[in-house]
């Protein structure tokens, strides 16, 4: 079944158009990175699912549903923005007793599992980004979400903070929850994500699972210990350096074989990355 | 609970956290101090009684618009400043309900609180009578209008500064200049202009029909009446044009 499904939406502020056309789906009990350059969209496709966008066209389903004209799907879909927005003399209590008298839940439950005891007379104009992350965390999943829609939650992050919101996401997606997950910090989402939606000038450049969109092209990456022994020896095939990368069109057993026959030794070998397959999708390779 | 109701809640929360009311009520119920000062002054006058409900000398209606004036511009302004709304509005409640939700918090219950204190301390100091009845509509028809104003102005300038500066000085405008406009007809006696500026300051005609009622023979009154009706329609429109506006608002 689909969590999210978006049909050519259409959107302009004044003369700018933010997006033009964007349709792609995702399926329920995935989680899906939603990547692009900056300016590229991602926001604002949020913005039109979480129904503060009103787009100029187009089709918007959560869960089968109309944001705009059904609301009672928000009781199903939570939203988790970079950074947390709620009024900010709030204390971290008040905002989370605040969400579970709308939505249900348990709280003490809630600040169990996500240690926040110590801070909740705090205000959340005082919390750290990765805090106020994990504040947001859990009042989103008070209300026990089927889908959770995010719009670069590791943004402001440490990368401690940054491993602790994508293990979470882990154990969530485990339990049945559906996530779309904006991000630009691609190396780390790539360990959490099973599909991608590219998004690149206000259009969807490719949607589909993760392993297609880096297989593409069938390009690896080798680091070796001598790279001009390697160049000789991979001479007369599609190579290139890339920082102290090669990237060479081979199969990958045969790239390592010939290599460590002439005594070049490949300390990482791997397919393209998900940073590879962003400047492919995003026009941003040069 | 329906859903509305339970976001209805947490939006009256938000604006009338402690102390909000621990510091309004007692100033509304101490701010009609000026009620027993001018009748005794007045000799228990019904002019008297009029001239104690004029906004500025009144303490309570101006804690009144006070209330409402920070509500709108600080609470409900600064959230759709600041992206806050964006937590209300993926709450499982529409648009329209949201705001009318926000404008009965910010702008309604300041209201009621007002006429309810005014309502008991009148009628306990038995004088809630015809004339401090026609102030309490008076003044609700016009505070109305001056929260619309102040509603519309926090929307479209998405500024508190701006705001406030803005609103105050329209609502000062029209109230000055509509006052000095309706001085000139009622003592140059030409009444046939005055229906139509009466909206703008209805305590110029008030004072003057409880000071010389029988001069006028009513047209005052009739005067008085458009007004406040002027005054309820133009409210209703500027909240409308609001709630239109919000509607559409890309946040």
């Amino acid at each position: 079944m689909t969590a999210i499904s978006l049909k050519d939406v259409r959107k302009s502020f004044g003369r700018y158009q933010a997006l033009k056309g964007v349709s792609f789906n995702v399926q329920e009990g995935s989680v899906t990175g939603f990547v692009g350059p900056n300016g590229a969209g991602k926001t604002t496709t949020i913005k039109v699912m979480a129904g503060l966008v009103r787009p100029d066209s187009g089709e918007v389903r959560l869960l089968g549903r109309d944001p705009f004209e059904d609301v009672e799907v928000m009781n199903e879909v939570s939203f988790v923005f970079t950074r947390l927005m709620y009024p900010p003399t709030d204390t971290v209590l008040e905002y989370l007793e605040d969400q579970a008298a709308v939505f249900g839940g348990d709280v003490k439950k809630a600040i169990e599992e996500f240690d926040l005891k110590v801070h909740l007379k705090k205000k959340l104009s005082e919390l750290s980004s990765g805090l106020a992350q994990r504040v947001q965390l859990a009042a989103a999943l008070l209300k026990s979400p089927k889908l959770i829609i995010a719009d670069e939650p590791a943004a402001n992050l440490d990368p401690p903070a940054r491993n602790e919101l994508y293990e979470r996401i882990k154990e969530l997606n485990r339990k049945g929850v559906t996530f779309l997950i904006s991000s630009h910090v691609l190396s780390e989402l790539e360990r959490v994500i099973d599909r991608v939606v590219f998004i690149s000038d206000g259009r969807v450049t490719f949607e589909g699972p993760l392993g297609e969109a880096l297989d593409r092209g069938e390009e690896i990456y080798l680091l070796v210990d001598n790279v001009e022994k390697a160049l000789s020896v991979l001479s007369g095939r599609d190579v290139r350096k890339d920082g102290a990368y090669l990237v060479v069109r081979v199969d990958m057993a045969e790239a390592i074989s010939s290599l460590e026959k002439a005594g070049v030794r490949v300390l990482i070998a791997r397919r393209s990355s998900l940073d590879e397959a962003f400047k492919k999708y995003t026009n941003l390779g040069g | 609970m329906s859903s509305a109701l339970k976001v209805f809640r947490v939006v009256l929360k938000e604006r009338y956290k402690s102390p909000t009311l621990e510091l309004i009520v007692p100033a509304m119920i101490a701010g009609n101090v000026m009620i027993p000062a001018f009748l005794i002054r007045g000799g228990f006058q019904p002019y008297g009684l009029v001239l104690s409900f004029i906004p500025m000398i009144n303490v309570s209606e101006t804690a009144a618009i006070a209330l409402a004036l920070r509500n709108v511009i600080f609470v409900t302004g600064e959230h759709v400043y600041q992206g806050f709304v964006s937590s209300y509005l993926t709450m499982p409640v529409s648009r329209t309900s949201f705001f009318l939700m926000a404008m009965v918090s910010d702008v309604v219950i300041p209201l009621f609180t007002f006429l309810a204190i005014e309502t008991v301390y009148l009628d306990l100091a038995g004088i809630l009578n015809p004339y401090s009845s026609s102030m309490l509509v008076i003044f609700s028809a016009g505070y109305l209008f001056s929260t619309g104003v102040i509603y519309l102005t926090t929307f479209l300038l998405k500024s508190p500064g701006a705001s406030v500066l803005t609103s105050i000085f329209l609502l000062s405008a029209i109230f000055v200049g509509g006052g000095v406009g309706e001085f000139g007809l009622i003592i140059s006696k030409n009444l046939n202009f005055l229906p139509l500026i009466s909206w703008t300051n209805p305590y110029v005609i008030a004072v003057a029909e409880t000071l010389l009622p029988s001069r006028y023979f009513g047209a005052l009154a009739d005067a008085l009446t458009l007004g406040v009706l002027i005054d309820l329609i133009l409210g209703a429109l500027l909240y409308v044009i609001t709630l239109l506006n919000f509607r559409r608002m890309d946040l």
